[in-house]
């Protein structure tokens, strides 16, 4: 429903699948269940990278070995306590997934600093989320400068790498 | 001591803006109530039986004396004048208005301290052997890696939302003294083969209903090895633990439920697919903050003046049984460290009043080269007292009704809030510790027991560490009346055990007469030498159980 991009409200280029078709037709960008992953990777004519959702952590066997085909995976978060999917979300991007990854659930706009953290572009909203669209912008924004690395964000910047840049600068 | 730097600063900074917004959108009813509650514990807040409790950080046991003064300040700004140390190294303030709560967190910041992560299902604040640094049989001072992983842990994007709450405790030395294997996680500096320093780590201690004690999972990392390796043992956690029953969402639960061996598996895939070039500068940072915990140069400076060693110890019987009890071996000679016990008799356990604080913080800065140390005891200590003030260091601290002699006797009681402040409990803890103080407050009775601790959970959670004392007290409630659940035999160092019950829950009336009893069979059968838990484990907790008739009526 209502999906932030980059901490804005932004349209959606992507269509949810409920099932893989049989007849392959090109559908544009789409997004399939992970049920339907196994039979959309063996269409080889398929002509566009593929999204891909993620009911509930932990991964998908095989995912990790489609992600070079994979544009966007969506990972699905239970409730507003559930933290799983920020360590798929990690891990997805440890594994060198440079798509979109997207997250999906009943977030709250000060989730997004662990969105980012974890590598995550997106937020599949509820209906209803969009009124907190100006705290989710804000939110996305917030500690830009963190102790910990961030995993295919360049947007992040590590204290420890600004320290011991700075240090390494002013020893030169 | 390890000073904010700029980053430090900022970093803070940004969080005291981000809470009170935070709170400024859940009073205007942006955010719900089920929303705030995970946010706000986030940053150590509560919502108490009367008002709202707030617990500061104090990382790795760690304090200034201007932190202190600072934290004194705050006590009357925006409580009642109290502080209260807790078992984990934090302390309390119990009697906070919401509204008020980031202006308090905004005056923490300016004394580089926090509230971040000390509650909520996150990691929590660090422990640390509270002798660290100091302690005569260290190996490595533990508190730069305290302050590595209190970093790496602050606001960590992946470990935010975990099953449950995570704790870890450090040490560096022989002996253990920060309940190591009653943690989620510790990690143990060691000697490697070839003399550099190695990580021990171990998983899945554990207290509350069902007391675990920890498995060694890695007898020994390369610092290089350790963050991605604590990263892998957290996903791991984070993925697998349980979240559908908050009572078995510990890790003890899963590694139980895996058996260490499949757990270490699992811990071993994930650390293989981390990548390792993030924690590239993890050594370079240590260092750095390594140089902060460096003795402070006016302990060196006295230790070169050491002609005045001992010559105005006072002749007199109080002074020599604080020397012996509550004095301990500095690393250095010409240096004592000085534990005071925040257990006088009518105070309750780790209270300390914004006086008090002040107090403390003048002599800290007097007599410790302005550094003090919290105790999971809940006591405090002065580091790095040079053996020359101790006369008056002491004189000073009878002055205040400071100078009890009884460090880890039965009168060093360790209590939580109970059911004077917590939702949670059943039983209230602090009149039953006063009494015991009371009970035992002849310091020539207490020094003859010798070591005996004693601790009280007000409920199940066990906040108190009951399960890991020598006398076990838990609080239950039957009936809409208060009754108290012995255990004998616990402990909490290398030698940890949990504590077996010891017949049915009584009234406190009764549950101190069982105590008299235990301690005086105690003393009728111990052999030379022997401490309360020696005689104990020589004699068997049912040989107690007998003696104990006070359970029985
Ligand atoms: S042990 Fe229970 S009563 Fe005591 S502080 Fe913890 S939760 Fe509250």
């Amino acid at each position: 429903m209502p999906l932030i991009v980059e901490g804005r409200l932004g349209a959606d280029s992507w269509r949810r699948l409920v099932d893989w078709p049989d007849a392959v037709e090109d559908l544009g960008h789409v997004i399939v269940p992970a049920t339907a992953l196994p039979a959309a990777m063996a269409t080889t004519a398929w002509p566009r990278p593929l999204g891909v959702a993620l009911e509930t952590p932990p991964l998908v066997d095989g995912l990790l070995d489609w992600l070079p085909r994979l544009g966007l995976v969506e990972v699905g978060f239970a409730d507003v306590g559930d933290g799983r999917g920020f360590s798929v979300g990690h891990a997805l991007r440890c594994a060198g997934f440079a798509g979109e990854l997207r997250a999906r659930g009943p977030l709250m706009p000060d989730q997004a600093q662990q969105l980012v953290g974890c590598g995550f572009d997106s937020v599949d909203l509820p209906v209803g989320e969009g009124s907190r669209a100006a705290a989710w912008a804000r939110a996305w924004r917030a500690f830009p400068q963190r102790y910990q690395f961030a995993p295919g964000s360049a947007r992040l910047h590590s204290i420890l790498a600004a320290r011991h840049g700075a240090a390494r600068a002013a020893s030169d | 001591m390890y000073r904010y730097d700029d980053f430090d600063r900022a970093l803070i900074n940004e969080r005291v803006g981000q809470f009170r917004d935070q709170v400024a959108r859940y009073l205007a009813g942006y955010l719900s109530e089920e929303e705030f509650a995970p946010l706000r514990l986030q940053n150590g807040l509560y919502r108490q039986r009367h008002a709202y409790m707030l617990r500061v950080a104090i990382p790795y046991g760690t304090l200034s004396a201007r932190q202190l003064a600072g934290l004194a300040t705050i006590a009357e700004r925006y409580d009642r004048g109290y502080g209260h140390f807790t078992t984990r190294q934090n302390v309390q303030f119990n009697w906070l208005e919401l509204e008020r709560v980031p202006d308090l967190l905004a005056d923490l910041a300016a004394l580089d301290m926090h509230a971040i992560q000390t509650s909520g299902n996150c990691i929590r604040n660090i422990t640390c052997d509270a002798y660290a640094g100091v302690a005569a049989d260290e190996y490595r001072d533990p508190r730069p890696l305290a302050e590595l992983l209190r970093q790496w842990s602050t606001l960590h994007p992946e470990f935010a939302f975990l099953p449950r709450k995570f704790k870890l405790a450090l040490s560096g030395a022989a002996a253990d003294r920060a309940a190591l294997q009653f943690h989620d996680l510790a990690v143990r500096i060691v000697a490697g083969a070839d003399g550099e320093p190695r990580y021990a780590v171990s998983v899945g201690g554990g207290q509350g209903r069902t007391p675990v004690i920890a498995e060694p999972l890695h007898p020994g990392l390369e610092l290089e090895q350790l963050l991605p390796y604590l990263e892998a043992i957290l996903r791991v956690y984070n993925l697998h633990g349980r979240r559908d029953n908050k009572y078995k969402a510990r890790i003890k639960i899963l590694v139980q439920a895996l058996g260490l061996e499949a757990f270490r598996a699992e811990v071993e895939r994930e650390f293989a697919a981390t990548p390792r070039d993030r924690f590239a500068l993890v050594g370079a940072e240590l260092e750095r903050i390594a140089a902060a915990f460096a003795l402070p140069p006016a302990v060196f400076h006295a230790s070169a003046n050491t002609g005045d060693v001992g010559i105005q110890i006072a002749d007199d019987a109080a002074h020599r049984r604080w020397l012996r009890r509550n004095v301990l071996r500095h690393r250095l000679d010409t240096h004592a460290i000085v534990v005071v016990t925040l257990k006088q008799p009518g105070a309750a356990p780790g209270d300390a009043s914004a006086d008090d604080m002040r107090l403390l913080a003048d002599l800290v800065g007097r007599y410790s080269a302005g550094e003090l140390r919290v105790t999971h005891t809940q006591n405090v200590v002065l580091p790095h007292v040079r053996r020359c003030d101790l006369a008056a260091l002491w004189q000073a601290l009878v002055a205040r009704g400071l100078a009890r002699a009884n460090l880890d006797c039965a009168s060093d009681v360790v209590a939580c809030p109970g059911l004077d402040y917590c939702n949670l409990a059943n039983a209230r803890s602090i009149p039953l510790a006063r009494r015991l103080a009371a009970r035992f407050d002849d310091e020539r009775e207490a020094g003859d027991i010798g070591p005996l601790a004693i601790r009280i959970s007000g409920c199940v959670n066990a906040c108190a560490h009951h399960h890991a004392a020598n006398i076990g007290i838990l609080g239950v409630e039957k009936g809409g009346r208060e009754y108290y659940q012995l255990t004998l035999g616990g402990a909490a160092g290398d030698d940890a055990a949990i504590g077996e019950r010891l017949g049915r829950a009584v009234e406190a009336e009764t549950a101190l007469e069982a105590i008299d009893e235990l301690v005086a069979h105690y003393r009728r059968e111990r052999r030379r030498g022997e401490h309360f838990l020696d005689t104990v484990r020589r004699l068997g907790v049912d040989a107690f159980r007998e003696a104990c008739r006070a359970l029985d009526r």
